[in-house]
């Protein structure tokens, strides 16, 4: 999700009572892993009720108490009502988060929006595109895709130098696993043993045609990567993208992520591509 | 660098399995297959530098190879890879402009290496032969302007 959309609220108590669409519930934090300089990985227990497990694609609303909120895509899942969120500080609001300890108590709710098309995937040849924080939402997709056999699944990610890679541990239990994982970064040493250039740029490599592609990262390189998907010969109605705007209330009653006639709150985050080509083509939106 | 010229069938069959001469018509691939030779890069090895004149269009058939650029005052920056299926530079083909960037072969490498000037010669007495190469060159040209472009702009550094 898009943490610059921080909203930075007065410093006051969140509004109480379970029948709020928009109380935050209060999650003790479990533990902070650091996935590089300026992202950081939360794992959050809830300590009054569980939020409804997140299916992938989906976001919560992170509050920090006396800072403001930001959605953030639930990057796994666990037992017990836990879950985990990968945040770049980038923000007041996200900051605040990538500040958190374990102990701390920030709160969620959630969670929201639409998913990933698992199901249709599932035995179909998929290719998942990552690039940057991108690879977390689509984080526990292919953990369910890849748990399935027959395993055709192929995934690309992007990241602006090594040290930005998300994940590596997820990485080599996805190619354990049979995925196809091809990792290329912006720049980088000989040290690097992955590809330099653009995630597009291996998707054209790779010349193969999916029957399904999940698309998700910056803008720029969805657009890019989804023609290229497109161009290999998949149907752009089988090609799904991730949308970030102004996610506030996440509950499709403040308009801010307004896309066209999309609410991305409630009609995204995970929309498919055919439907917003014409959108995006549009300057400003 | 190791070459070998002694499977002239091996290479034009290599020549017509790779990638970017793929579904070229036989008889320029003959041609190119006549001024061909595997060549071997170790690890680590250069394949060209920086201000040299290319003598060797190179087709990579195996490994990784490295577009490096060497500015003062920082390590040495590998800007884009090529792997199987890719060439390895394009402006000999406009005016045989010496290389722009150090190509360093990032694991052991194989190529089918092409003699330039005897590839331009043969360009100059073929239009066919002339417009198939041109045709394949402007795609790579376009496709590494495309992805240099979203390199530029940085899409991960302004990521929110």
């Amino acid at each position: 999700m898009d943490p610059n959309a921080d909203t930075v609220v007065a410093a006051a108590a969140p509004p109480a009572g379970p029948a709020d669409p928009l109380a935050p519930v209060p999650h003790r934090v479990m533990g902070v892993e650091r996935e590089c300089v300026d992202v950081v990985t939360l794992t959050l227990a809830p300590t009054t009720h569980a939020l409804d497990p997140a299916r992938p694609g989906q976001f919560v609303m992170a509050w920090v108490f006396g800072v403001g909120e930001i959605p953030v895509s639930v990057s796994a899942v666990g037992d017990g009502g836990e879950f985990g969120l990968t945040v770049r500080a980038v923000g007041a609001v996200s900051n605040a988060v990538v500040a958190v300890r374990p102990g701390d108590t920030i709160g969620a709710r959630g969670p929201y929006g639409t998913m990933w098309p698992i199901d249709e995937a599932v035995d179909r040849d998929v290719l998942i595109v990552a690039g940057g924080l991108g690879l977390a939402p689509v984080r526990t997709a292919i953990d369910e895709l890849a748990a399935v056999e027959p395993r055709r699944l192929t995934i690309v990610v992007g990241a602006r130098d090594p040290d930005q890679v998300l994940y590596p541990q997820d990485l080599q239990r996805w190619r354990r696993l049979g995925a196809d994982v091809h990792v290329t970064v912006d720049a980088a040493s000989r040290r690097w043993d992955g590809a330099v250039g653009t995630a597009t740029a291996v998707v054209a490599r790779l010349g193969e045609h999916h029957d399904t592609v999940f698309v998700c990262g910056p803008e720029l390189m969805m657009r890019s990567a989804a023609r290229a998907a497109v161009v290999q010969g998949t149907d752009p109605a089988n090609v799904w993208v991730s949308l970030e705007r102004n996610m506030h209330c996440g509950i499709a009653q403040c308009g801010r992520c307004q896309l066209g006639p999309l609410l991305l709150c409630r009609d995204g985050a995970v929309v498919r591509w055919d439907h917003v080509t014409e959108l995006l083509r549009e300057r400003g939106r | 660098m190791s070459r070998d010229r002694t499977d002239a069938g091996d290479i034009r069959r290599a020549l017509g399995d790779h990638a970017f001469f793929g579904g070229m018509d036989p008889r320029h691939l003959d041609t190119l297959a006549r001024m061909a030779m595997w060549s071997d890069h170790p690890a680590h090895s250069w394949i060209a530098r920086a201000g040299d004149l290319p003598n060797w269009f190179h087709a990579v058939v195996d490994g990784r190879v490295g577009i490096e650029i060497d500015a003062p005052g920082r390590d040495p920056l590998i800007v884009a890879t090529l792997h199987a299926g890719d060439v390895v530079g394009w402006s000999w083909f406009v005016d045989r402009q010496p290389w722009q960037f150090d190509v360093v072969a990032l694991d052991d490498v194989r190529t089918i290496a092409i003699d330039v000037e005897d590839l331009l010669d043969a360009c100059a007495s073929s239009e066919g032969l002339r417009h198939e190469l041109t045709t394949r060159l402007l795609r790579v040209v376009a496709s590494r302007l495309h992805g240099t472009r979203l390199q530029l702009v940085d899409v991960y550094g302004s990521e929110r």
